[in-house]
C-alpha cells in the first residue's frame, strides 16, 4: 500500500529526504491549529498542553509511535480544545 | 485482476480521520473561525518556504562573523531575525554553540516544540516517542545511531523544548573550510546537525 501523495506533495523541497506532511490533512490539521492559535481562540502554551496531554495518553497504553498517530493524536487534541473554547465540535457526533 | 480494481487508490473513500479534519475545517469556516485561503497560504508557507536552509544561512553566517556569533549567542531571537527570519515560534529562540567541550542536542520531550523560522517543522523521527523519551534517558546511544560517536571527555547537553523557548544548534565548524564562502559554508550545514543529532562534516 503506497499511498501515494499527490503531486503538491511530491514536489515539497524535502530538506533532508522527507516531506513535510505526509498527507494533506495533516497539513490541513496543523494549519487550523495555527491560525486558531493567531486568532486568538487558545495560546500556543494551552495548545502544546493540550497535545502534550492527548500524546502522553496514548504513550500510557502504545509504545509505538509514527507521523500518522501523531498527525491524529494532534487532531483529537485541537478537536478537544476548540471543544472546549467554542463549545461546538461535538453536536453532530454520532 | 479483480483484486485490482477493489484496491484502486484514487476512488478510495475518505478514511475516518481525513473526515474529521474535514468536518471541523467546515466548522470553523462556517463560524469564521479560519479562512479556507488563509489555510492554503500557510500550508504552502510551511512546505516550500520554511525550512532548515534558514538555519544554515544562521550558522554560517555565525562561522563567518565574530560579531554575528556573538550576538546569536546573546540574544538569538533577534539575531535571527535580524537575518529576516522572523516568524511564529521565533519568539523565544535560543541558540547553544558545540565546543571540543560540549555536544548539545535538542528535544521536546512532551510533544514537538522546535525553532520553525529556522529549521522549519520537525522531521518525523523528533516526534517519535522513542527518540523524546531516549534522548534524555541515554543521549549518548541516541547519537551513535545517527552515526555521531564522540569522545567519552566531551559533555552533552539535552536542552528540552518548550512552548516557550526553543533551541538551535551552532555546530562546530568542519576543520579545513576558513577559506569557504557564506554559502559554501551554510550548503555543508544540515538540518540535523542544527537539532543536535550530527556534526557538520565536509562533503
Amino acid at each position: 500500500m503506497s499511498n501515494q501523495p499527490p503531486a503538491s506533495f511530491e514536489q515539497q523541497p524535502t530538506k533532508n529526504g522527507e516531506p513535510v506532511f505526509d498527507a494533506p490533512w495533516q497539513a490541513k490539521a496543523f494549519a487550523m491549529t495555527v491560525k486558531l492559535n493567531e486568532s486568538g481562540i487558545f495560546t500556543w502554551t494551552e495548545w502544546a498542553d493540550r497535545l502534550s496531554k492527548h500524546i502522553a495518553e496514548f504513550e500510557t497504553h502504545s509504545k509505538i509511535s509514527n507521523s500518522d498517530n501523531y498527525y491524529t493524536l494532534w487532531q483529537s487534541a485541537l478537536e478537544s480544545l476548540v471543544d472546549e473554547k467554542t463549545g461546538s465540535t461535538k453536536e453532530s457526533n454520532d | 485482476m479483480s483484486e485490482h480494481e477493489e484496491h484502486q487508490h484514487h476512488h478510495a473513500p475518505p478514511s475516518e480521520i481525513e473526515e474529521r479534519v474535514k468536518k471541523l475545517e467546515a466548522l470553523l469556516i462556517d463560524k469564521k473561525l479560519v479562512d479556507p485561503l488563509s489555510l492554503d497560504l500557510l500550508v504552502d508557507t510551511y512546505q516550500n518556504r520554511v525550512g532548515p536552509r534558514n538555519g544554515a544561512a544562521v550558522v554560517a553566517r555565525a562561522w563567518s562573523d565574530p560579531d554575528y556569533r556573538k550576538r546569536l549567542l546573546e540574544d538569538a531571537t533577534s539575531a535571527i531575525i535580524e537575518m529576516g527570519y522572523a516568524g511564529r515560534q521565533g519568539e523565544h529562540l535560543v541558540c547553544v554553540e558545540n565546543t571540543p567541550k560540549v555536544h548539545n542536542m535538542v528535544v521536546c520531550t512532551l510533544c514537538s516544540c522546535y525553532p520553525w523560522p529556522v529549521l522549519g517543522l520537525p522531521p518525523t523521527w523528533y516526534k517519535a516517542t522513542s527518540y523524546r523519551s531516549r534522548a534524555v534517558s541515554e543521549p549518548r546511544s541516541v547519537l551513535k545511531e545517527f552515526g555521531t560517536e564522540l569522545h567519552p571527555d566531551v559533555e552533552v547537553r539535552v536542552w528540552d523544548s518548550t512552548a516557550e523557548v526553543r533551541y538551535l544548534v551552532l555546530p562546530m565548524q568542519p576543520a579545513g573550510t576558513e577559506s569557504y564562502s557564506v554559502e559554501q559554508l551554510a550548503s555543508l550545514v544540515k538540518r540535523d546537525a542544527m537539532i543536535g543529532v550530527t556534526e557538520v562534516k565536509v562533503n
